[in-house]
């Protein structure tokens, strides 16, 4: 019986540390080169970041069921942004690494429907169901943000703003760093605040 | 050697608590749960997303140990009892790498002063590469109302929140209550009974403190802390190094999910851990507890300590 137990809790630990290696082992970098990627956009357009290499470019983790995003699409502050850096020239890609049957996931059609109720602004809203490239940034909440400058290093990842709750509320009064790191790019100048701990949902790998 | 209370065969502390978070919210729930269970908790979410009470999957009672208020200049502790449907999850102070604590708006009031929330030491949940620390199962959060100078002591509602909390399985819900703390005509506390003196008690039996008997330092080297702490008197016991966690007490200084190596040292332990990803560049302390079954003192169990290590 002891051993039985024993045997039960080394396996618990060592699935444990398993698990960690997904996401915590691994992520990327500010100042350093991000991993390329090529993802199918809700329309059925394939897209490779390294295309994007001239450009400032934005990584938006989604699920449109977690309360922490509904926070910020609720009250159109993420249209909002899409939309401003959007006339920017800034390439905008939403991702969503919901696997199939969990939450957030959706069916190209389905996203497609969704982006269009939200009147979301994205250059591309892309799937991401293998979860692969949201491993390969250590995406770990929805909203989890990425700010990559032109040669493709990160320059900001992390939470949207410092107001960690789901009250739609405190949308209002935030700091954004994800609008603060993008202006001070377009500016010329360097990034103040370059991670901050994001919050939110667990990605629904 | 210093003595060693409660040592038990299978130092089960970290294992328990690995355990408990496979339970809740690992990877054996989800896939005994699966669709069916996410599919039914999202309608109920659409459908009504300010969730009324007997939808919630948290239950939220005022309880006291006392059953009347004492005098003016003394401490009332309310407690904040959280009775949590099977499998889900709150949050403790710090949630870790997702979620959100429970939160209490007071309403202004004349008799009672309301102070923070005292957290209980929490359990670790690990899923999907993910670490959160929180409550399942059901937490009493604790907080120390001074009572003031008041002529009016005979009101039948003495004081009201709003409540906020998040909880979680594999989705998250925000859920929220108003509770009210009432007497009745004698001015009796409603919210009084043998089994809210129990539970209150057992919680505060589960808060951090500092000891004298430890002292503690850090440094952050290749983003590794290593934390040392060594004791400092006979009262000090020096637990088994397996049955430690440290839970810091703010986010985003600690990798959550990376495991924590603890060491014997010769006159106490050392322990490495990951720095954040997200920690900023300069830090001065690291503040947090450290949990461990075996317990930290001599002349009493505390498996919390309550430790501020200053960072070199």
């Amino acid at each position: 019986m002891k051993t039985f137990i024993t045997t039960i809790f080394a396996l618990a630990l060592t699935a444990t540390i398993i698990s960690a290696g997904n996401i915590g082992g691994s992520g990327v970098e500010i100042g350093e080169s991000v991993p390329d990627f090529t993802l199918p956009d809700a329309a059925g357009e394939v897209h490779t970041l390294s295309e994007y290499d001239d450009k400032y470019i934005v990584l938006e983790w989604l699920n449109h069921d977690c309360p922490f995003v509904r926070k910020h699409y609720d009250t159109g502050n993420m249209q909002k942004l899409q939309a401003r850096y959007g006339e920017k020239d800034v390439v905008w890609f939403t991702i969503i690494s919901s696997a199939p049957g969990k939450q957030g996931y959706l069916e190209p059609d389905e996203a497609l429907a969704i982006t269009r109720e939200k009147e979301a602004k994205p250059f591309a809203l892309l799937l991401d169901p293998e979860g692969d490239v949201g491993r390969a940034y250590g995406a770990v909440v929805t909203p989890h943000m990425y700010v990559i400058k032109p040669g493709g290093t990160l320059a900001y990842m992390g939470a949207i703003d410092d107001n960690p709750s789901a009250n739609p509320d405190d949308v209002e009064g935030a700091r954004n760093f994800v609008s603060e790191a993008l202006d001070n790019l377009l500016d010329g100048r360097s990034v103040e605040v370059t991670t901050r701990q994001p919050y939110g949902c667990t990605v629904k790998y | 050697m210093l003595p060693r209370k409660n040592k038990t065969p299978l130092k089960p502390t970290l294992a328990w608590i690995l355990l408990a978070g496979f339970c809740s919210t690992g990877l054996p729930m989800q896939t005994l749960v699966g669709h069916s269970g996410t599919a039914i908790a999202q309608t109920l979410f659409q459908a009504n997303p300010e969730a009324s009470d007997p939808e919630n999957r948290v239950d939220v009672t005022f309880i006291t140990e006392e059953s009347r208020i004492s005098e003016s200049g003394e401490t009332l502790w309310i407690g904040v009892h959280m009775e949590i449907q099977d499998g889900w999850h709150v949050y403790w102070r710090n949630p870790g790498d997702s979620g959100l604590p429970t939160r209490i708006n007071w309403e202004a009031n004349e008799l009672l002063d309301p102070g923070d929330i005292h957290w209980p030491y929490p359990s670790r949940f690990d899923e999907d590469g993910v670490t959160t620390y929180g409550y399942s199962d059901n937490v009493t959060l604790l907080v120390p109302a001074h009572i003031r100078e008041s002529t009016d002591r005979t009101t039948a509602q003495l004081i009201s929140a709003d409540l906020n909390w998040l909880v979680c399985k594999d989705i998250c819900l925000p859920e929220s209550a108003q509770l009210m703390l009432e007497t009745d005509s004698d001015g009796s506390l409603l919210s009084f009974s043998e089994s809210a003196r129990g539970k209150i008690k057992d919680s505060k039996s589960r808060l951090p403190e500092s000891s004298e008997s430890w002292s503690a330092a850090a440094s952050l080297e290749n983003g590794t802390f290593k934390l040392t702490v060594i004791s400092r008197d006979e009262n000090a016991n020096i637990p088994d190094p397996e049955t430690i966690y440290f839970f810091p007490y703010k986010q985003g200084v600690i990798e959550h999910t990376s495991p924590q190596r603890t060491t014997r040292s010769a006159d106490g332990l050392e322990i490495e851990m990951q720095a954040s990803r997200y920690l900023g560049s300069e830090i001065s302390e690291l503040q947090g507890l450290l949990y461990s079954e075996d317990g930290w003192l001599g002349d009493r169990m505390l498996n919390a300590l309550e430790i501020t290590f200053p960072v070199n």
